[in-house]
């Protein structure tokens, strides 16, 4: 599709001003422009479909698809239903000649283990002064409702690579299963990169809290106790407000909820948060329509939900992440355009376009492939540096600590057991007044370099390093590495290690394991890279989030075309438009207030009891 | 090698600004800081300088003394033992309180540029206190030292500042030519050092500590070398007594190593090599901590009261460029609506069309009252301010076209044009980071 004559003139702009120097290097009002033109060109250049066989989805149709959102994501486009559905493909970033996974023995250069050991692991805890461990609850939460691959493919040899020397690791050399490929290929599938699909809807659906599937939504709104399911469309709670237990969990019992992989406290409380909010949004509903039947009533929330979490995350938590100038008018003009969010709220949408209004009320756009989450997208929300080893739980009262715990204890089944002896909002206070961690070198939480999988004694256990992992899983999956990733984007590449970091410690220890700046992995070379001022990540991921940001709303006829009020119902778009994060948490831990009434931002560390 | 600048009888210069180069010229043999005062004109312009400014009593500092100065050698390694143990052993923990409370302002903190002047004399002096007039001292020579302009250097001349200066720096380090160099010229990169930690500070960057040094260490701007009167000549190879000037500050562009920050490994080495780097690591440890102890959780802008105070203060600015310009706006208007004819000869226009300059008069007045709601709320009411900043370029460049009487109006417009652009986006940026 042609773009917008603006938004090519801005991409020429762009052009122009790259080759001179980076955006953040240029004064302002020559930044924003940039960015703008950087995304136009990205919309053009870096969107490629790997669906070449859609008739293998088969989207299931409920009465009322044009007003409500799937269970499956289908739908979504009505003129393509599959487009964006649980089991869709992953699409690329970068045209797909250039995405074949890696093979031995290139696969293994650098050696994951040698990477993860000398590069990735903790030596000890950085912290982001200015950020608090709400922030890595909140990323995980988001990326569980846009993604997964789905379990390993326990069907063919895994993978396996020595251990470097003097390594501890149980065992002669390390295993990893491979991810599992899509087999429903086709003829058009001849002699091209393996793909994989996505398990979960990659709309921004709030598919984590509601599931992506029909059963999985039946399942967050009946009691599991007795199977009942809830007739007034809200999500079943326990009596205290905390989700209820999903039984028959392989490692104890872990609470319910749309995709309660991973799970751990941060996370338990934004799905906790959000699983409240969806009950009062309910409430809230029901006061102008009393006679609304409980189904109707659960669509209408569910899709209020989703909009409002898609709000927090693009005008709270990632500003907090780019906490520039640049980036906060980048994110700001997501939502609400160049007119601003005073005159979005006073006047309403301008046009049909994004740029004076934002996206959301704008026409849907899916610009050159159809929509998708990306391979790419997924490797550059690798954050796991984000979280602490070790957390403190204090009373908000007067910050006295009630427990002490690592990242394994209040992990899967830890959670539940935490709140039998931390009250919810002492979590919340104490998750909101401790720090995360950098997106650096060296650190990698220590717990997650020697996961046990199985929680059964280290002498039967299954362990994971995680960081090998993770730098395994991009090259299998044909993620170009991080120099090649950027010439992708039309970034200037590093030619030597003194380019990528100033840190001459780093260069010094990447030069040891990777020898050549073009081998470097994506993910080391986004941790080592350093970041633009007032940015918690790099650049270089920040380039594809500003694409596929903008892209999960403009491709989401929720958020642009039928961003209605007619379509959310009048109170259901009014929610939307008036509340926040730190209204969410007032409304659901109002004794919290005294400690965040201060901050710009909820996801900044709050006040101390005592300060 | 590096850019010559080589005039008969005016200048031999060269300047290098290429790590390797200045490497293997920091090792050059017949490179030296005699500085005879000999040779083409703005060579001896220079040299003179230096031994004038980086002297005390006109005996040479160390960072300006020849290589084969027995005294130089002696007290640079002396010093060189010192600091290195200073560095080993730890830092007085009041000096590095004060520095660090200096980089977080903390209200009874010293200004910055007297608490480093001060940690930096206490090498020397047990009991040395920075002053306005210790500061004010090191500011002069060091600009005296860079300085190119000739009526500047008469002035100081004649008033003797200059040897005021030296004689204030030295008495307060009793003497010692090292403690001069050191808390009159080389306290300058410890400041901007300082200085840039400040910045790291606020941005709240997650840096390792490591990163903070090298973010912080700052080589000084340049150091000059004599070719001695034998070196062998050639076509561009360093003849003898040509200035080479060694670009220590953009050579650290491209290489932050130590023989560059510090010469280290020649035989000009700067002594504090391991102490700077070190002082600079502690300050930051401890400023961390002063910082979230400051602040609770964080603070500046972070917090609310202080992300609006500070919108509403770059809110205030512009409103008031803005009035005033629509104030200065209103008065030619009113002029040519009452007395086309002054306007007309004013702009060289035929008296004839004195109707016409009434139209342009109610059209600026008109205008001017059109702006009334964007100057009112700048923020929310943004369409006025970003159309009338572009319409005050384009009108400049067409009153610049017009030509003749109209340049004035043309530079009324491109002053205030650029003056609003700069004002209206520090209120944009000031307001977006008042927000979640």
């Amino acid at each position: 599709m042609t773009l917008p004559l603006y938004e090519r003139a801005l991409g020429w702009f762009a052009l122009a001003a790259n080759r001179i120097r980076v955006w953040y290097d240029w004064p302002f009002i020559v930044a924003i422009p940039m960015l703008l033109g950087n995304r136009a060109i990205m919309r053009q250049r870096n969107l490629y479909d790997t669906e070449r066989e859609p008739s293998l989805l088969k989207p299931e149709r409920s009465n009322n698809a044009r007003d409500q959102r799937e269970p499956d994501g289908s739908y979504n486009d009505l003129g393509c239903p599959w487009m964006g559905m649980a089991g869709a493909r992953f699409g690329r970033n970068v045209p797909i000649e250039a995405t074949f996974g890696e093979k031995a023995p290139q696969l293994y250069d650098p050696n994951p283990r040698l990477i993860s050991r000398k590069l990735l692991a903790r030596r000890q805890f950085i912290p982001v002064p200015h950020l608090n461990v709400l922030v890595a609850g909140w990323l995980q939460f988001v990326v569980h409702d846009w993604f997964s691959h789905g379990p390993n493919d326990a069907s063919v040899p895994p993978h396996k690579f020595p251990l470097p020397e003097g390594d501890d690791w149980p065992g002669s050399e390390m295993t990893v299963l491979r991810s599992k490929a899509d087999a429903s290929v086709s003829g058009a599938d001849a002699g091209r990169p393996a793909t994989y699909r996505n398990t979960e809807t990659h709309w921004w659906d709030a598919s984590q809290l509601y599931g992506s599937s029909r059963e999985r939504q039946l399942a967050v709104r009946s009691n599991p106790a007795t199977g009942e399911l809830r007739g007034d469309g809200k999500l079943h709670l326990q009596a205290d407000g905390h989700l209820p237990l999903e039984g028959h969990i392989r490692h104890g019992e872990i609470e319910l909820s749309g995709m309660n992989g991973n799970w751990w406290v941060g996370l338990s409380v934004m799905h906790t948060l959000f699983a409240r909010e969806h009950n009062a949004i309910i409430d809230r509903l029901r006061i102008d329509y009393p006679t609304a039947k409980g189904e109707w009533l659960f669509q209408k929330a569910r899709i209020v939900n989703a909009a409002l979490i898609a709000k927090i995350h693009t005008t709270e938590w990632t500003p907090a992440l780019m906490n520039s100038p640049e980036g906060r008018f980048a994110m700001r003009g997501n939502w609400w355009g160049l007119l601003g969010e005073h005159y979005n709220r006073g006047l309403g949408h301008v046009g049909r376009d994004e740029i004076f209004s934002g996206i959301p009320g704008s026409h849907t756009e899916h610009h050159t492939a159809p929509y998708a989450m990306t391979e790419e997208f997924c490797a550059l929300y690798r954050m796991h540096s984000l979280l602490p080893d070790h957390f403190s739980f204090r009373r908000r009262g007067d910050d006295s600590e009630l427990i002490a715990r690592d990242l394994g204890s209040v992990a899967a089944a830890g959670v539940h057991k935490l709140y039998n002896r931390v009250p919810f909002d002492d979590v919340v206070y104490s998750l909101a007044t401790s720090h995360v961690g950098a997106l650096v070198l060296h650190n990698f939480p220590s717990a997650l370099r020697r996961l046990n999988k199985k929680n059964i004694p280290p002498a039967e256990g299954i362990f994971i390093d995680l960081g090998a992992v993770d730098i395994l899983r991009d090259r299998e999956r044909g993620v170009p590495r991080y120099c090649a990733l950027r010439r992708h984007f039309g970034m200037r590449v590093p030619k030597t290690f003194a380019e990528l970091t100033d840190n001459p410690a780093w260069q010094h220890e990447l030069k040891e394991v990777y020898g050549e700046v073009e081998k470097v992995d994506l993910l080391v070379g986004t941790l080592a890279e350093k970041c633009p001022p007032g940015f918690g990540f790099s650049d270089t991921a920040f380039r594809v989030f500003i694409l596929m940001a903008s892209r999960r709303l403009k491709s989401d006829r929720f958020f642009a075309t039928d961003f209605t009020p007619e379509v959310y119902t009048p109170p259901g778009f009014q929610w939307v438009k008036d509340n926040n994060l730190r209204s969410v948490i007032e409304r659901h831990c109002p004794d919290l207030r005294p400690h965040f009434a201060e901050q710009r931002n909820v996801f900044f560390p709050w006040d101390k009891a005592g300060n | 090698m590096g850019r010559v600048l080589r005039i008969p009888f005016l200048a031999d210069l060269i300047r290098v600004d290429d790590p390797a180069q200045i490497r293997a010229l920091a090792h050059d043999e017949w490179l030296d800081r005699n500085f005879t005062g000999h040779g083409p004109l703005l060579n001896r312009i220079l040299t003179r300088k230096v031994r004038r400014v980086l002297a005390v009593d006109r005996v040479p500092l160390p960072s300006v003394a020849p290589r084969d100065d027995a005294e130089r050698a002696g007290a640079q390694a002396a010093l060189q033992v010192e600091l290195d143990a200073a560095a080993s052993a730890g830092f007085d923990d009041d000096n590095i309180a004060a520095l660090a409370k200096a980089v977080c302002r903390y209200e009874e903190a010293l200004i910055l540029e007297h608490a480093v002047q001060e940690a930096v004399g206490r090498l020397f002096a047990k009991d040395y206190r920075a002053t306005a007039e210790t500061w004010a001292a090191a500011v002069l020579l060091d600009k005296a030292a860079r300085s190119m302009n000739p009526l500047a250097a008469i002035l100081w001349r004649i008033t003797g500042q200059i040897t005021r200066a030296q004689r204030l720096l030295a008495a307060k380090v009793h003497d010692d030519r090292g403690g001069v160099h050191a808390t009159g010229i080389a306290v300058h990169n410890l400041v901007r050092g300082f200085a840039a930690m400040r910045d790291l500070l606020a941005a709240g960057d997650p840096l390792t500590r490591e990163q903070v040094v090298a973010r912080c260490l700052k080589a000084p701007a340049s150091v000059l070398r004599e070719a001695v009167p034998k070196s062998p000549g050639g076509a561009d190879a360093i003849r003898p007594r040509t200035l080479v000037v060694l670009d220590l500050s953009a050579a650290q562009q491209r290489d932050a190593g130590p023989e560059i920050l510090f010469m280290a490994e020649s035989w000009s080495q700067c002594p504090a090599s391991a102490w700077v780097p070190a002082l600079i690591g502690a300050v930051w440890d401890r400023a961390l901590r002063l910082r979230r102890r400051q602040l609770g959780s964080v603070g500046g802008g972070f917090r609310l009261e202080f992300a609006r105070a500070e919108a509403a203060r770059r809110r205030a600015i512009y409103r008031g460029t803005l009035g005033a310009n629509l104030l200065l706006q209103l008065a030619p208007g009113i002029v040519m609506i009452v007395a086309p004819l002054w306007i007309s000869h004013f702009v060289a226009l035929p008296p004839t069309d004195a109707g016409l300059v009434r139209v342009w008069g109610l059209m600026l007045l008109l205008l001017t009252t059109l702006y009334a709601a964007g100057w009112s709320d700048p923020v929310y009411t943004r369409w006025p301010n970003v159309v009338g900043i572009a319409g005050r370029f384009a009108t400049a460049l067409l009153y610049l076209c017009l030509g003749r009487g109209f340049l004035w109006f043309a530079l009324y417009e491109a002053v205030f044009a650029v003056a609003l652009t700069w004002a209206y986006s520090q209120t944009i940026r000031a307001e977006l980071m008042a927000r979640p």
